[in-house]
């Protein structure tokens, strides 16, 4: 257990320390800022302009700075061949690479964090407040841990960072377009519809975390909709993990 | 040739892996809808449609709304000029006397809202003031009823857009009184769009309801930030006052 929290400091260290990092945050915080132009624009309709750019801002720019980490970080430290220095230490594989994964967690919970705390100062400048806006953060960062475990898996799956990249983000798209997705398959009568519908259940279903894109949406605030994406996430991300740690097993440095 | 239980263990891993996710998503996922119009209901414009995608695929529908909305501002303020059109308007009896929408047609307005209301059911500020505009600046009652209509199936709660459909309707029955009583608690929620305002202040201005003329002015320059709007609302204050 310790072993597990030294790890994920030192991975969350790390993250503060690199260049890529600090440059995506302060690139966020700058857009984010920005937004304001965007808001001005819309009238007396500038709040709401002001508070989806921003939020979706934050949750681009911790996604991209968490993937990338994912992707490099594990990739870099087998090519440089520092990872024998950490797995020749009392550490199983799997600490290791669960240690990297809540490293990154806390690390894009940070960054959502910082961004989010100048960006509701920015709102509230403007004299907007709501008590919600934690819980719509909080479930946007619940979805980037989500991609933080795929881009682990990618990262080992693939012999280049940009390949893992490119996967995670595809799989991001294809998690908020699942319900189009799904509507289409479901409604197509080919044969290649058919097969695919069970294979839907394997995208993983962003939208279930996106709460802060139906704030206006009258519905029913049942413990459900906050409990079934948590639940999600530790399932998902924990066999996603669980076969990551299968693949490094089995990985020849 | 027997098999290797390293051979066989790699796709037992991957379907194992596959199935315990394919579990996940239907126990926590199912019946989870997402409560908007499916793509085969929506009409984007092409010029927008890539825009919007691509914002969709991001998760962030309501921000592609939001763009949609700056875009039909910006429509509706860039003028058109067209006196036969101006004309048209002033005969119906409603036409605006702001800075914004003199004259033109705007063939592209109801495309352009439809989009927003496509993208965002729930955006009210923009149903009611693209509503509003079409109903009673541009006398195209009809789009106006078809976009009521639109938000009204996805968010039926909401009593403003009740007001304004009662509104149309004692409009196209000519009867300004009544369509001013169904504007009036619209245009006295500060929340509602400064557009709603103006209509109905002009209205009761017009009608020679001058008190209540008066307040709907003073609300609207309370509340918007539209210069425009606000230096017509102190112009019209003044006048009605009698300084």
């Amino acid at each position: 257990m310790t072993a597990l929290a030294t790890l994920s400091l030192h991975v969350f260290r790390e993250q503060l320390r690199s260049r890529t990092y600090l440059l995506v945050l302060l690139f966020g915080g700058a857009m984010v800022y920005a937004s304001i132009l965007v808001g001005v624009l819309a009238v007396d309709d500038e709040l709401r302009v002001l508070l989806d750019l921003g939020l979706g801002l934050i949750e681009l720019t911790v996604l991209a700075a968490v993937v990338y980490g994912a992707a490099t970080s594990i990739l870099q430290e087998m090519e440089s061949k520092t990872i024998y220095l950490i797995l020749t230490r009392p550490l199983a594989k799997w600490q290791y690479l669960l240690g990297r994964f809540l490293g990154l967690c806390l690390s894009a919970a940070f960054a959502a964090g910082a961004m989010g705390a100048v960006h509701l100062l920015l709102l509230a400048v403007k004299g907007w407040w709501d008590w919600a806006y934690p819980v719509w953060l909080l479930y946007t960062v619940l979805k980037v841990f989500l991609a933080a475990s795929l881009a682990t898996l990618f990262a080992l799956v693939s012999t280049s960072v940009v390949s893992a990249v490119v996967m995670t983000g595809f799989l991001w798209l294809l998690g908020h377009f699942l319900p189009e997705v799904t509507f289409l398959v479901r409604h197509g009568t080919s044969f290649a519809s058919t097969l695919l519908k069970p294979t839907l259940y394997l995208i993983p279903n962003l939208q279930l975390f996106n709460l802060r894109d139906r704030i206006s949406v009258p519905q029913a605030s049942t413990a459900w909709v906050f409990l079934a994406p948590v639940g999600y996430l530790t399932v998902y991300a924990a066999v996603v993990l669980a076969m990551a740690v299968w693949l490094f097993d089995r990985k020849e440095f | 040739m027997a098999l290797r239980p390293q051979r066989i263990l790699g796709p037992a891993v991957l379907a194992g892996g596959a199935a315990a996710l394919a579990a996940a998503g239907f126990l926590f996922a199912r019946g989870f809808a997402l409560p908007y119009p499916a793509p085969s209901e929506m009409k984007v414009r092409a010029d927008d449609a890539v825009e919007d995608v691509a914002l969709m695929s991001l998760g962030m529908r309501r921000a592609a709304a939001d763009m949609a909305f700056v875009r039909l501002l910006q429509y509706y303020g860039t003028p058109e000029g067209e006196p036969a059109a101006q004309q048209m308007a002033e005969s119906v009896g409603l036409a605006q006397e702001h800075h914004m929408h003199e004259g033109g047609v705007y063939p592209e307005f109801y495309p352009r809202a439809r989009e927003i209301v496509d993208l965002d059911p729930y955006f009210e500020h923009a149903v009611l003031f693209a509503v509003g505009s079409l109903a009673f600046n541009q006398n195209r009652a009809d789009e106006a009823i078809d976009l009521l209509n639109r938000a009204r199936a996805r968010d039926p709660q909401k009593w403003r857009y009740d007001a304004l459909l009662a509104a149309i309707g004692y409009k196209n029955a000519g009867d300004p009184q009544r369509v001013a009583d169904a504007l009036m608690p619209v245009a006295l929620d500060p929340d509602s769009p400064a557009l709603v305002k103006q209509v109905t202040a002009f209205l009761l201005k017009r009608i020679g309801r001058r008190t209540e003329a008066v307040r709907v002015y003073r609300l609207l320059y309370d509340t918007t930030k539209d210069e425009g709007y606000r230096e017509n609302a102190l112009r019209n204050v003044a006048e009605l006052s009698g300084h």
